[in-house]
């Protein structure tokens, strides 16, 4: 079995509210999949319906082939899920969490384990209420990643950790991928997902928009265009497929869709001291996108 | 989106005084619970009051009623001692005062708590704080946000009174209502006062809670045994006995308001200056911090509902132990006095029996109360089960290989035990309690009464399942008021008739006072199957349904 994850029309509704739209999505096995979008976008509500907390209205997923409503524990069995945060027994400690959290999953690897509690240096002595908001999301990180399980689910798994903390987890996840593991990863930081994803998915107001490699996303993005003047920059917002420009001093920026040409040949006729293009960052895009969507709001409102 | 700036209008309202607004807070909070607290008390009143005028309207029937309800140590142990009540005062009094100071005492603790420790469990005090405001000044104004719900609690009380003095027969002046209706509160304000305190210690909701709750029990139980033993000086020292000592509407000592007064008073300033001593989140009996691993109870689901209810379970259990050893002591005593006269009204029409002997009679009533204790124990129970839901804890469960059914029936089979052990303790301590005043009365006898109230806990219980599973945030909500609904039915409906339709829905109307009369299996049968039904359809619909927060 080479498919980690399918969807077939997932679909959630509150009342009347339909917060994630019927979800067709395929993750293969040890692959990273990167899950963006907006606060409000339905990601928290595909990875619980997922998992079967939640009961989705349409459709239904599939971990590994088995069908995670018709066969909750069986599907469990194969996944680690870390959450953006949950609530642990004030009176355990960590030492006591992770044992039971271990002895409820089955299989937990215990060198690894240790392993883990020294990367992360968690105090595992202490009682859960004593610990700090990141010192308690570790126990989450821990937990799951002890497993090994053949498929994360992870959904904002770095909130509160420390730039240290990130970069250990970063590790982690990297290390999981070279075992084979598979990924879903829902994150705001964009920079963790360009650096760890194969593919990202952009899920807007409960609709996926955009699934796709970071390059192959690229492609339909514009580029980036900077150039500085000795003098005043020459006017370019009259040639085709240029959008967002800003003037600074000498100083231009814009960005062009399609081809480059028209744009290339004015600013060079110009005589720019410096010239410079580039690739649109996964912050580009995303905020690209979040762009159009304001624009619809607005149009919505007037 | 627009239209969401519009709905956050409250915020801007609380700011505007940021010094006022912890107790503008509390103050909104309450209230409401304060105002179905009142229409509760007065509708049990009103509804006290005008049937006894209806059923004894001469002289010569209250004197009937007076004789055989005012010998009887059992409804003295529960209402505390009879007094006049040949008259309308007396018997009005008699009827609410203990009752209500219980009732007005439970709520007053549990809101206290829970708006102290609960809100700032929750994070929520943190915003107060962060504000330009100082602990104690927080605390004191959220007092002061309580204690405005106890004006609402005493205001429909007060009018309630009002009302009765209306009636045909009842003639109450305007001072002795203003003075009940000042007792009928006092308890909630003594248990606000400890609910308050407690919270500053204790370093959890639940354990301060706790505290308040066995201070009740201590409270209560010295507050019985002065009314039915000879050792009345006790009722001095119980706050709940101070109450019983104003003796409103027949003989008022208002004195008796200093000693009340002080204790809420003295209780209240020392909870406002440890609040300034104490760090949020925490109490003043700080808990350790680390702790070494025990691991024996986490193996399953099951294993960590033990280990983290054990305290309370025996809590529980220990209550019940008590109050029925207590009680079966007190057999005899209550016996000698009944002895001569026919056991009438409360406990006959509980029992469906009007003679019967009086050992009998009382032992009835006793494993009746511990019946009541048992369903608490499992309404509060269902509510623990729902909060594992509401704060998150199921998640990681669930998010595991762990079916929900695994989870749900571990809970399930864990309180039917509980409850299981609890009745036949109930049964077997009155045995014990009796047996030191040889009463008589054999061991098999009190085991099966034990037996005997298990069916009717355990409707309760399907109850609650059955709403965790359909309606789960209401599920403590509709198990308590199945429990509350019964018992208000039942009490209006002793020593008068009542709309057999109406004492129908009473749950406690079906249950047989053993050893009083003859245990009916048939209908104790059929309480269980109702229980397992509506268990069943809540375990079937939990499988089904979303996992709900709070
Ligand atoms: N129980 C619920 N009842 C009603 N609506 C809900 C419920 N849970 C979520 N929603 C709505 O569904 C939508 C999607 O929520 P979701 O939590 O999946 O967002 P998200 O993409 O995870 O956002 P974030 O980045 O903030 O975590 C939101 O508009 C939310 O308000
Ligand atoms: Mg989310």
């Amino acid at each position: 079995m080479d498919v980690a994850i399918k969807t077939i029309g997932l679909t959630k509704q509150y009342g009347s509210f339909v917060a994630l739209e019927p979800l067709n999505i395929e993750v293969k096995k040890g692959e990273i999949l990167g899950y963006l979008g907006p606060n409000g976008a339905g990601k928290t509500t595909t990875i619980r319906s997922m998992l079967g907390l939640i009961k989705p209205t349409g459709g239904r997923a599939e971990i590994f082939g088995i069908d995670t409503q018709a066969n909750k524990v069986e599907a469990h069995k194969h996944i680690a899920y870390i959450p953006g945060e949950s609530t642990f027994w004030p009176n355990l400690t960590g030492a006591e969490t992770l044992y039971l959290l271990g002895r409820i999953n089955g299989a937990v690897d215990n060198k690894y384990m240790a392993e883990l509690i020294k990367r992360f240096q968690f105090d595992v002595s202490k009682k859960v209420r004593a610990y700090s908001k990141g010192n308690r999301q570790k126990i989450n990180i821990i937990a799951a990643l002890m497993t090994k399980a053949d498929l994360l689910i992870m959904d904002e798994p770095t909130t509160g950790l420390d730039p240290i903390m990130e970069q250990a987890f970063k590790e982690c996840v990297m290390e999981a991928k070279a075992n084979g593991q598979t990924v879903f990863l829902s994150s705001h930081i964009l920079e963790e997902v360009e650096a760890l994803c194969d593919r990202i998915g952009i899920l807007r107001s409960g609709k996926l928009v955009e699934l796709g490699t970071l390059s192959e996303m690229r492609h339909l993005a514009a580029l980036t265009v900077q150039a500085t003047f000795e003098n005043k920059p020459p006017k370019v917002d009259h040639i085709k497929g240029v959008s967002g420009i800003k003037v600074v001093g000498h100083q231009l920026t814009c960005q062009v869709q399609g081809s480059i040409d028209p744009l290339f040949s004015a600013l060079v006729a110009a005589h720019p001291k410096t010239l410079l293009s580039r690739e649109p960052s996964l912050e580009e895009l995303f905020l690209s996108l979040y762009g159009e969507e304001e624009v619809r709001n607005k149009d919505q409102v007037s | 989106m627009s239209a969401t700036t519009n709905a956050v209008p409250s915020t801007a309202k609380f700011l505007r005084s940021p010094r006022t607004a912890v107790g503008r807070f509390v103050a909104k909070h309450t209230a409401r619970s304060s105002l179905i607290l009142g229409m509760i008390l007065v509708f049990y009143m009103i509804s006290k009051a005008s049937t006894y005028l209806v059923a004894y309207p001469t002289e010569a029937a209250r004197q009937k009623i007076a004789e055989s309800l005012g010998t009887n140590v059992g409804i003295e142990a529960l209402l505390g001692a009879a007094h006049h009540i040949d008259t309308v005062s007396g018997y009005v009094t008699w009827n609410f005062l203990c009752l209500i100071t219980a009732v007005g005492a439970i709520w007053a603790l549990l809101i206290t708590t829970k708006t102290f420790r609960g809100e700032e469990d929750a994070g929520r005090w943190e915003l107060f704080l962060a504000g330009q405001t100082t602990a104690r000044r927080a605390a004191s104004n959220a007092l002061a946000g309580l204690a405005s719900g106890l004006v609402i609690v005493y205001t429909i009380c007060f009018l309630g009174l009002l009302g009765i003095s209306r009636f045909n027969g009842a003639y109450f002046t305007l001072s002795a209502c203003l003075f009940f209706a000042l007792a009928l509160t006092a308890g909630a304000a003594e248990f606000m006062a400890i609910g308050f305190l407690a919270s500053q210690l204790m370093p959890t909701r639940s354990r301060a809670a706790g505290l308040s709750a066995v201070i009740f029990g201590v409270f209560y139980m010295i507050r019985l045994t002065a009314d039915s033993t000879s050792a009345h000086w006790l009722l001095n020292v119980s706050p709940l006995g101070w109450i019983e000592r104003l003796q409103p509407m027949y003989n008022s000592q208002p004195i008796w308001l200093l000693p009340i007064g002080g204790f809420v008073l003295v209780l209240s300033g020392l909870a406002i200056w440890l609040a300034g001593r104490r760090d949020l989140g925490d109490g003043i009996v700080a808990d350790k911090d680390t702790a070494k691993p025990h691991t024996r109870f986490l193996r399953s689901p099951f294993g960590v509902a033990l280990r983290l209810n054990r305290a309370v379970i025996l809590g529980w259990l220990i209550a019940v132990i008590s109050i029925a050893y207590i009680y079966g002591e007190l057999t005899k005593s209550a016996a000698q006095i009944v002895q001569s006269t026919t056991v009438e009204s409360v406990f006959s029409r509980l029992a469906q029996a009007a003679h019967t002997q009086a050992v009998l009679a009382f032992l009835g009533f006793t494993l009746f109360f511990i019946m009541l204790v048992v369903m608490f124990y499992v309404a509060s129970a269902v509510g623990r089960m729902r909060d594992d839901e509401a704060k998150g804890y199921l998640d990681n469960f669930l998010v595991r290989p762990v079916s929900r059914n695994r989870w749900l029936l571990g809970r399930i089979f864990l309180m039917t035990t509980v409850v299981v052990i609890a009745c036949l303790l109930g049964g077997l301590s009155t045995w014990a309690g009796e047996a030191t005043q040889h009463g008589g009365v054999t061991f098999h006898t009190l085991l099966l009464a034990g037996v005997n109230i298990m069916a009717p806990v355990l409707l309760i219980l399907g109850i609650g399942i059955f709403s965790f599973g359909v309606m789960p945030r209401l599920t403590s909500v509709i198990t308590f008021a199945a429990i509350g609904w019964s018992f208000l039915i039942t009490m209006l409906g002793s020593g008068v008739s009542l709309n057999h339709w109406l004492l129908d829905t009473s749950l406690f109307h079906h249950v047989a006072l053993v050893p009083a009369v003859g245990a009916n299996w048939t209908t104790s049968g059929i309480l269980v199957v109702l229980g397992l039904i509506f268990g069943l359809i809540g375990v079937l619909r939990f499988n089904t349904r979303d996992l709900r927060g709070e």
